[in-house]
């Protein structure tokens, strides 16, 4: 498996360790603690997969998801919501935003690596269901 | 009789038309019951009867009315709108908004499950290794040690020796641990990166600076704990500068010490709320009710974080004329030094 994900969490700490959970996969995973310079790059070189966190300084998550969801190159991108907030309305906003699919912080890795798997998978068919 | 409630039915009326405008229909339903009871048990309806229908039921009505407006524009429904990916107009309440973020139970929540979910992603990775019969990876058991020293460090427990916790040795064991390399962080980029973000968030409500002396400034210290550091910082500063106003940030080097001071031009504080601001859980009066929401922890934890990584805090500030807060570092030395 294989491509190039890019990972958007205010803690450089979560990052690094999402990074190293997918690159056991053989995916290559770059990513940003700042959501505006995230949002620089993935709109200059769109990767396969979007994993978002919601809390952040700046641009959150659900804006930032918004706003790549506007432009045409990123329009049917996967996006991938990591979250503390794990409210059934939480859900529904992600997916009001645009978002793919939401896994809830602490999550297992196993769980991570699943989804990804899933989500890269399946990106092409993203806005079928 | 007719031409006696003439009168209140001109009241009513009127009264009815508000309401129902405003959806109080609770209220004109009330009404209605109520007038329609006296009526009936009235003999024979006065002038008399029908002011004091009015004064009874008409004006209290109103009066609830009134109550209920004022009391809708203090708490005004929070719902914007947005579009879905199909560009359909959806509402959404607005948890996404700063200040929704800023909730002390979910900002509780947010600090404690993030470490929790690297702590739990690493420690998965080991299990993951040790199930296929390898041993765990160098990087993992750092990511791991990394992150539960400073949830320690958060919780006020002493740090230990790395030789303190042995790694098992198989057959064919590793060469000895040497010493995990020293943190280090840069603060032109770990405050470029930052200021930058509370400017996309604040930037229309106040003016956001950052200033550096220099393309990089090197100090020894966990970038993680830094990040979270100066956001406790400029978070107070943004909540307590009011519109029009100014955040500034200057990264300096003097001698062997890196500088950084974030000044604002918020409502500053008295000596005595500067003696216990790094005090846990402790907020002034004037903060509390100045209705700007917080727990007063953001300054403890800071400190805690800056002590634990060799910095240093202090702050000045004169009542009216905003808060300068000054973090010290001592300058990394190059590797081999």
């Amino acid at each position: 498996m294989s491509g190039r994900i890019f990972v958007v969490d205010d803690d450089p700490a979560m990052v690094e360790a999402v990074a190293m959970v997918l690159s056991l996969d053989g995916f290559e995973v770059d990513g940003a603690s700042d959501s505006a310079a995230a949002l620089r790059a993935v709109l200059r070189d769109p990767p396969a997969l979007l994993v978002l966190d919601v809390n952040m300084p700046g641009l959150t998550g659900w804006e930032l998801c918004e706003i790549v969801r506007r432009q045409p190159l990123t329009r049917d991108l996967p996006i991938l919501f990591l979250t503390g907030r794990s409210e059934v309305r939480d859900r529904i906003t992600a997916m009001q935003v645009g978002g793919t699919d939401h896994l809830t912080k602490p999550f297992r890795a196993e769980e991570l690596r699943a989804r990804v798997r899933a989500l890269t998978a399946a990106a092409p068919a993203r806005g079928e269901a | 009789m007719a031409s006696d409630l003439f009168p209140l039915l001109v009241v009513f009326v009127a009264v009815e038309t508000v309401i129902s405008r405003e959806g109080g229909r609770f209220l004109l339903v009330g009404t209605y019951a109520g007038l329609a009871l006296l009526v009936v048990l009235s003999p024979a309806p006065t002038a008399a009867a029908t002011r004091s229908l009015a004064l009874r039921f008409v004006w209290p009505a109103a009066a609830a009315l009134g109550v209920e407006l004022a009391s809708r524009s203090k708490a005004p429904a929070r719902v914007f709108e947005s579009r879905d990916v199909k560009g359909d107009r959806v509402e959404r309440d607005d948890r996404g908004d700063r200040d929704a973020l800023r909730d002390p139970r979910a900002e509780v929540l947010h600090d404690l499950k993030s470490p929790l979910t690297v702590l739990r992603v690493y420690s998965d990775l080991v299990a993951e290794a040790a199930r296929r019969g390898e041993l765990p990876s160098e990087a993992h058991l750092a990511g791991f040690a990394r992150e539960m020293a400073l949830m320690e460090s958060l919780a006020g427990v002493p740090p230990r020796t790395p030789a303190s916790v042995p790694l098992a040795s198989g057959p064919a064991a590793p060469s000895a641990p040497s010493a995990p390399p020293a943190p280090r962080s840069d603060l032109v980029r770990v405050l470029s990166t930052l200021v930058e973000s509370y400017r996309l968030a604040h930037g229309g409500r106040m003016r956001l600076e950052f200033v550096a002396e220099g393309a990089e400034i090197p100090v020894a210290a966990d970038p993680v704990a830094l990040q979270r550091a100066f956001r406790n910082v400029l978070d107070n500063a943004v909540k307590y500068t009011p519109a029009g106003g100014q955040v500034r940030v200057r990264a300096s080097v003097v001698a062997q010490h890196a500088f950084v001071v974030i000044s604002d031009t918020g409502a500053g504080m008295t000596p005595d709320e500067q003696k216990h601001a790094f005090t846990f859980a402790w907020r002034s009066p004037s903060a509390s009710a100045s209705g700007v929401p917080g727990r007063g922890i953001g300054l403890g934890v800071t400190k805690e974080l800056l002590e634990q990584n060799g910095g240093k805090i202090s702050l000045l500030s004169e009542p009216g004329h905003g808060l300068e807060v000054t973090i010290m570092f001592p300058i990394a030395r190059e590797a081999g030094a």
